[in-house]
Formats: C-alpha cells, sequence, structure tokens
C-alpha cells in the first residue's frame, strides 16, 4: 500500500517538477527548477553513501572534478558533449575506485574527516594547478550542451535534459536497491561483520557505492558546468557537499525520493530571497537543529507516516 | 578429506592491542570430527582467537591453514567462502524481513560476494533456488516452522540465537565457530541450544569450534577442550582431563572466582 | 633564516595545538566531531574585535574574556544542542554542522561578511644579529604555549581534570569520582571551546576577521588530530608540533599550499599504514 503510493507520489513530483515550469514558461522558474535538480542528484550521491551508514564530505569534490572535465573537454579537446557528459562521471568514478579501498578502510568518524581532506585536496588542486584548472578564476566560456548535434541553449531545453537525467538516476537507483544490492546494502548498514561472515566482500561493495556515487555527483557537476558556463573552485568545497547532505535530512535520508524533495524545499530559497541570504543561513541551521530532534525521518518521512496511517484504517 | 588430515591448523598465532598480547602464540590443530571446547577466565583471548581465525582481525605473526590452505590474512569475507562460518549474538540483520528470508538470504549472499557476481543472473538464481530449499530443511532442523513467516526481529532471544546458527549453517560451513551460544539463555533454552549443537555435529557433520562461559554445558558438549589464560594455552585435552588439571583450576576457577 | 623558520614553526605548532587539543577533548569525551570548533575559533577572534574595537577595551584584557566567552557559548550548546545525541555520532555530527551554519550566519548579519582587523598590539621586532623574530609571533606563540601548559595541568594535576580523564574511560568510574557527567560534559566542551576561542583571539591581530576563517581552523584541527589519533589529547600535541614544523618549514621555502597538501599527504600515509592515528585506540 505505502509502496504504490510512495510510487505514485514519485513519479507525480517529477512529472510536476518538469512540467510546472513549462508550462508557466518564464525563466525564472526554469532556472530554479534546473538548480534544483541539480543539487538534487548531488544530493543522491550522498545519499547514496548515507544508504551504507557513511557520510562522504567529498561529494562536492567529485562534482568539482565532473565539472572541470567536462568544461575542459568540451571546451579545449573538442570532445562532443555526450562522451564528455559520461566522462565527467566515469573521471571522479574512477578516482573514488582507486582512494576507495584507501579511505573505505576505515569507518564512520574516521571515514568523514578523512574524506573531507580529500575534498579540500581537491578543491586545492583547482585552485593551485593554475595552468590547467584556471585558478581561482575558474574556467569560463564553456559551451552549452549539445545532445545529437542539438545545442540545448534555451533553459527549457536544459531543464529537460535535467529531469530526464534526474529521473533515470533515481530509476536507476531505485531498480538496484529493489533487488540484490539493495539486500547486501541494507546488510553493511546494518550489520557488516555478520554480512562478511555470510561470504559477502564488504570493501568491495562500499567501494562500489562510494565509485557510483562519484559517478552521479560527477554528472551533476557537468551539469552545472553546462548551464551556468563558468566554474570555479569554491564552489565545489566542504559548504556544498554539507548543503546536500542537508537536503537529506529535510527530505528524509531514509528515502530515494528524500534528497529530491529537500532540493525542492530548499533549493530555490537562496534565488527567491537573495538579500535575505545571511537570515537564511541561520534558518536552514535551526531548521536542521529541529529536524534533527523532532523529525529525524525528514519531512517525506512525515508525509510517509501519514500515508501509511491512512492506508492502514 | 579424512579425519587424519588436521582440518585446523593453527600456528604460533599472536595478536596484540597496543600494549596488550591479547593472543600470545597459540598452537593448536583440530582434527576432523569433532566439537571443540575453547575456554578461559574474562579477557583471555577467546574472541579474539575466533576473530583471527574468522578474517575479522589479521595476526601479527603465526599461520592459520584450513583443509590444508593457509588462511591467515584472508579477508573474512573470503574465509567465510572457504567454509569456516561463524554465528553471532543476534543475527536479525534485514529489517521487516521473516525468519525463512534471513536464512535465505544467509544461504545466498555468498553467491553475490563480490559487486561482479550480480551480473551472473543465471548462476544467482540457481544459488537462490538452492538457498530456498535449503531454508524449508533448515527450519526444520532449528525447530524454527512455527515462527518462518514472522519477522525475524519480533522472536525472543533464544529464538534469534537459534536464528543465528541457522544463519551461519545456511552457507554450508565445515566448521562452525560459536561464540558463547548459551550467553543470556535461561536453562530451557540453554539445553535446546546444547541439543541443537549436538546435532549439528552428529546429524550433520559439522564440527564445532565452541566459546562458552558454561562449563557445564562445555564439559557435557565437547570432546575436547582447550583453556587459554592471558592469551596462552595452559591445557588442552578430553574434558576429563582438563578438569583435573592443576593451572587449568588454579587460573580459570582461581580467576572466575575472583571475578 | 633557519631561526625564524624555527619560530614560525614554534607559532604554528602552537596555534595547532589549542586547535586540536580542544577539539580532541570532546571528541574523546563525548565522541563528538565538533564541525563547529572553528566557529567557537571564529567567535574568539570576533568577541576580541568587539572588546577592542568598538569598547575600547585593552588587547590583553580582551583574550581571556574572548576565551571565556567562547567557552560560555560552549557550555550553552553542549546543553542545549548536543545533549540528547551523546552516543549517536552521525547525530551530534549534522548537529554540529547545523551549529556551523547558525554561528556563521549570526555573524554575517550582525558584522557582515566584510573583513575587519584589529590594531596590532604588539610591534617591532627583536634582532639578534641579523636574525630577525617579530614580536608579535613570539607572543602567540609563547602565550599559546603557556596556555597549553595551563591545560595540560588541569588535566593532569586537578580533580577535574582526573574525573575528565575518568570520563573518556567510563562514565561510571566517573561517577565514583562524585562527579556526574551532567556537570563534567558541558564542562569539558566548554574547556575545548575556551582552547579554540584562545586560539582566535591570541591570532586576530596576525590575520582579518571574517565569517569564513572557521573553516580553515577546522582543517587545522582536522588533520592534526587524525594524525594524533582521535581524542587522544599526547597524540594532538605531538602532531601538532610535527604537522607545524613541516607546515612551516613548507611554507618558507615553497608555498602555503604546498604545505596544507603535503601535510594531507603525510596524514593521509600514515593513517595507511595506521588507520587510527599514531596514538589512537583502535
Ligand atoms: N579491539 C580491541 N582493542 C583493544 N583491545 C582488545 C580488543 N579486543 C580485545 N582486546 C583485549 O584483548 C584481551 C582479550 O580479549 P577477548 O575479547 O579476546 O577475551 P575473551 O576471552 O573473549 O573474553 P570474554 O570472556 O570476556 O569474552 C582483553 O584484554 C581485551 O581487552
Ligand atoms: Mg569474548
Amino acid at each position: 500500500m505505502i509502496r504504490r503510493w510512495s510510487f505514485v507520489f514519485s513519479v507525480a513530483t517529477l512529472i510536476g517538477y518538469l512540467l510546472i515550469p513549462l508550462l508557466i514558461n518564464q525563466i525564472f522558474y526554469t532556472h530554479l527548477a534546473i538548480l534544483i535538480g541539480i543539487h538534487a542528484i548531488l544530493a543522491v550521491s550522498v545519499y547514496l553513501m548515507l544508504k551504507i551508514g557513511q557520510l562522504s564530505l567529498a561529494q562536492a569534490g567529485f562534482m568539482g572534478i565532473g565539472a572541470y572535465a567536462s568544461a575542459l573537454l568540451t571546451r579545449d579537446a573538442g570532445v562532443p558533449f555526450e562522451l564528455a557528459f559520461f566522462l565527467a562521471g566515469a573521471i571522479p568514478a574512477l578516482i573514488a575506485g582507486v582512494v576507495g579501498p584507501l579511505l573505505m578502510r576505515t569507518k564512520g568518524v574516521h571515514f568523514v574527516l578523512l574524506t573531507f581532506a580529500f575534498g579540500e585536496v581537491i578543491v586545492l588542486i583547482f585552485v593551485e594547478w593554475t595552468s590547467l584548472f584556471g585558478g581561482n578564476n575558474g574556467i569560463s566560456a564553456i559551451p552549452p550542451a549539445s545532445i545529437l548535434g542539438l545545442q540545448l541553449i534555451a533553459p527549457s531545453s536544459f531543464l529537460i535534459l535535467t529531469a530526464i537525467l534526474l529521473s533515470i538516476i533515481l530509476l536507476c537507483c531505485h531498480v538496484a536497491f529493489a533487488g540484490d544490492l539493495g539486500v547486501v546494502v541494507e546488510g553493511l548498514e546494518r550489520n557488516e561483520a555478520l554480512q562478511s561472515s555470510l561470504g559477502v566482500n564488504a570493501l568491495a561493495y562500499r567501494c562500489l557505492i562510494f565509485s557510483g556515487s562519484a559517478f552521479i555527483a560527477g554528472l551533476s557537476g557537468s551539469l552545472y558546468a553546462h548551464y551556468l558556463s563558468f566554474i570555479s573552485p569554491e564552489a565545489f568545497g566542504f559548504w556544498t557537499t554539507v548543503n546536500a547532505l542537508i537536503l537529506n535530512v529535510i527530505g528524509g535520508a531514509q528515502f530515494l525520493m528524500g534528497p529530491f524533495l529537500g532540493a525542492l524545499l530548499l533549493a530555490p530559497l537562496p534565488e527567491i530571497f537573495r538579500e535575505w541570504v545571511h537570515y537564511q543561513r541561520v534558518l536552514y541551521g535551526v531548521a536542521l537543529l529541529l529536524l534533527m530532534r523532532g523529525l529525524p525521518q525528514g519531512f517525506l518521512g512525515l508525509i510517509l507516516s501519514r500515508l501509511g496511517g491512512r492506508g492502514n484504517r | 578429506m579424512t579425519s587424519a588430515v588436521s582440518q585446523l591448523s593453527v600456528r604460533d598465532l599472536l595478536r596484540s592491542f597496543g600494549g596488550i598480547i591479547a593472543v600470545n602464540n597459540i598452537s593448536f590443530d583440530l582434527a576432523a570430527g569433532h566439537i571443540t571446547g575453547l575456554i578461559g577466565p574474562n579477557g583471555a583471548g577467546k574472541t579474539t582467537v575466533f576473530n583471527l581465525l574468522a578474517g575479522s582481525l589479521v595476526p601479527d605473526s603465526g599461520t592459520v591453514q584450513f583443509e590444508g590452505q593457509p588462511i591467515n590474512g584472508l579477508s573474512a569475507s573470503t574465509i567465510a567462502r572457504r567454509g569456516i562460518a561463524r554465528c553471532f549474538q543476534s543475527a536479525t540483520v534485514f529489517r521487516n524481513v521473516t525468519v525463512r528470508e534471513h536464512i535465505v538470504r544467509a544461504g545466498y549472499l555468498k553467491a553475490i560476494g563480490r559487486p561482479v557476481d550480480l551480473l551472473r543472473r543465471r548462476r544467482l538464481a540457481d544459488h537462490k533456488k538452492a538457498a530456498r530449499d535449503r531454508a524449508e530443511e533448515l527450519l526444520d532442523f532449528l525447530d524454527l516452522r512455527h515462527a518462518a513467516d514472522r519477522d525475524a526481529a519480533t522472536l525472543a532471544y533464544g529464538h534469534q540465537k537459534i536464528l543465528g546458527v541457522g544463519m551461519a549453517l545456511a552457507t554450508q560451513p565445515r566448521l562452525l565457530l560459536a561464540d558463547e551460544p548459551a550467553a543470556g539463555l535461561n536453562p530451557v533454552e540453554t539445553t535446546e541450544m546444547t541439543e541443537l549443537l549436538r546435532r549439528v555435529r552428529y546429524d550433520r557433520g559439522i564440527d564445532i569450534l565452541l566459546v562458552e562461559h558454561d562449563l557445564r554445558l562445555v564439559m557435557k558438549l565437547c570432546d575436547r577442550i582447550i583453556a587459554l589464560n592471558a592469551g596462552a594455552v595452559i591445557a588442552d585435552g578430553p574434558p576429563d582431563v582438563v578438569r583435573n588439571d592443576e593451572a587449568f583450576i588454579t587460573a580459570y576457577l582461581g580467576a572466575d572466582h575472583a571475578s | 633564516m633557519l631561526v625564524q623558520t624555527l619560530v614560525i614553526a614554534a607559532t604554528s605548532s602552537a596555534y595547532m595545538m589549542l586547535l586540536a587539543l580542544g577539539f580532541t577533548l570532546i571528541f574523546g569525551l563525548m565522541r563528538i566531531v565538533n564541525f563547529a570548533h572553528g566557529e567557537f575559533v571564529m567567535l574568539g577572534a570576533y568577541a576580541v574585535y568587539v572588546l577592542t574595537v568598538p569598547c575600547g577595551l585593552n588587547y590583553f584584557v580582551a583574550i581571556p574574556l574572548a576565551g571565556l566567552f567562547a567557552g560560555l557559548c560552549g557550555v550553552v550548546a553542549e546543553r542545549l544542542i548536543f545533549r540528547p545525541f551523546l552516543g549517536d555520532e552521525l547525530g551530534a555530527m549534522i548537529t554540529s554542522l547545523a551549529l556551523a551554519i547558525i554561528l556563521q550566519g549570526a555573524v554575517m548579519i550582525v558584522f557582515t561578511v566584510d573583513q575587519l582587523s584589529v590594531p596590532r598590539p604588539i610591534s617591532g621586532v627583536l634582532h639578534f644579529g641579523s636574525i630577525y623574530l617579530p614580536n608579535d609571533q613570539i607572543f602567540v606563540a609563547g602565550s599559546s604555549f603557556l596556555v597549553v601548559i595551563a591545560f595540560h595541568f588541569l588535566v593532569h594535576h586537578t580533580r577535574l581534570g582526573l574525573a575528565l580523564r575518568a570520563v573518556a574511560q567510563d562514565t561510571e568510574i566517573a561517577r565514583a569520582y562524585g562527579m556526574a557527567p551532567s556537570v563534567i560534559l558541558p564542562l569539558a566542551f566548554g574547556i575545548g571551546c575556551v582552547l579554540a576561542g584562545l586560539a582566535g583571539a591570541l591570532t586576530v591581530p596576525l590575520y582579518a576577521v571574517n565569517p569564513f576563517m572557521g573553516e580553515a581552523a577546522l582543517l587545522k584541527a582536522f588533520i592534526v588530530v587524525v594524525l594524533g589519533g582521535l581524542g587522544s589529547l599526547p597524540g594532538a600535541m605531538i602532531a601538532a608540533v610535527i604537522l607545524g614544523t613541516t607546515d612551516a618549514v613548507i611554507s618558507v621555502w615553497f608555498s602555503a599550499t604546498m604545505a596544507t597538501l603535503v601535510s594531507f599527504v603525510l596524514v593521509v600515509i600514515i593513517l595507511i599504514v595506521k588507520p587510527s592515528g599514531l596514538w589512537g585506540r583502535a
């Protein structure tokens, strides 16, 4: 019952997310929707790690790698967008696959601290390696996305790309977790020692998830770069990951739709209330505190428990 | 695999934590076909020995051979796939999952031990089917059929521990490591557990290495006892011999009374 | 050049010690990774700014007051915010992020995002022959070491310190000393924040003050503590010396970013060999 409801709810939200801005047809709303999508994708990458009970603070760094890779490949190397987009996911995934076995030897707090440091290293490299990454000035004049020769210059067409990508990512995660991978991942989060004693190579699976999450983060970076046509290192720092984490907590980190819902609720705020950015920070913080204490399952948890209650009656 | 070949062979196993030497140059052989008890006072190093055998910890030095193959330094999952299972205190891993499904999953998880295995759908389907069949048989063996469709988390403590043994058995081990299987059980449940372990050994032919504080249970069940104290073996032999061993009495019972 | 490098190394080690000791104390006792630690450094710095510039107080009087202010904020934070998350590492971590955001936002509202600076109370250089040592750096290094020594004394030679160490081992033992964890934990959190606040207060004249200064401080505290072993006080002191010295040497001869990168690499290598850090418990 709850399952069917949440599926209908998810599909409806995604369709509404795409259609409403297209129908209103004002650039500002399309712009908001694109930002929501990009943030949601990054938040999904954080969600994947939370799913195995680990918090990675390097996700924005992976997003940055994807953004720079995609930007440089299309602008300077003449690689077509489709390939560059794929590589924007694959390169961070590969990097995560290489450092994963090292970082993943630790868990919990140590892992958080190591990924924090790793994320900072990535940003430092962007800042310092000026000949390649342009230092603090970043990279500009990034060509727009283009699919099969069709340039996605109009925001509405870019929104369609973002929405399709977000849907594909959510669907892939849903299918993967509904199957055998979900069984392993739940076991990893709940009792890794026992899972290992049943013959599951926990480290390999954790690295797989880490790599997958880096892939998704990289894709969000590519979207970000081609949408804004300008990137600079500070967009990929620690606080970007923290924001993605907040989206999870507020939306409901137990649910695949949680990060998306969190993005829907929060990502537009800084754009709508530009003059109130500082008050917003305080508000974010207070909301986060209250949610952690009063509503640890996030808003989606609240909605689902309501739906569940109605289903039982 | 004849009983003349030692099934598990431990040589000079050493492991320390910081300054504490938890396991100090231990050596022993387990021949196939026994229930062996590993006993000792609190902090003697029993759990550490288990962790070393099962691959949860890496020894500082020393070797472990299982069925003639070295296994020290291998990962826990590899050792599990080699045929050593371990039963845990609480085996209810999955949320909202029945007892039956817990046993089924325990039976096929090793078929997806590595991520690439997820791609081998046919092989996995075969393993799943075999695991289903085995689970039905195990439900009877464990006498858990009455609870088969209940959410495992709602089981009574005693039944959870039996489920723990069942999940270990579902992996089709040849050696079972049981760490305090009777801890926290009432006398009736203890008797059930004792019977179960005996049947594991004699009906299914699976060897057992058992850590247990309940000495009566150990003496009744085991046909060999290895006593540890402060990380070293202080007595080794049949229950009757160890029971009267002087070092054992002073170290184990003395320490036990003192604590 | 060598002596100058040594002074810079000492300053940077002492500063890192201040940052890391508070951070590791809080983790050791409560298992809270306090992501707001850098914001307490910021609070100390802003407190000095407010006390000296608008209020016109003497800088040297402002330093201890700023430390106390940060400590007080820490006690309040522990009681109001962190208490329910005792034993929930991830929850406490997210809570501390929330606190960091709130403090940053609050500072932005009150002081805007602009850089503020405090006039240098100490100027001039000492020179012996061809060696020049800036007085303000010597002051920072000297007073930081004094604070560290005072902290060391507190931990090892007072009843409170005994209780602190007991809580780190076992809350029950601490009760046996007649000190309830409900008193000790906020106190310990406060002490950790005093150290952070002092770190901010002492370095205000050297660096400018802005709402984002916490991140760099947090990063420093992190790598020191990860290297030394989370929760280990001696580990934090030794790691601070190791990293402070490397940092100083490489900053002087190459660049500050290079220094940070090298410290990272150093930490990563050590963690690969020993994941719990140099002095960490497994
Ligand atoms: N992960 C660890 N880190 C540090 N010390 C450890 C660790 N595991 C065990 N020890 C220490 O090693 C020694 C042996 O512990 P172990 O758990 O193996 O004893 P045991 O015989 O299983 O005791 P018990 O009967 O209480 O279960 C103890 O002194 C213990 O404190
Ligand atoms: Mg034990």
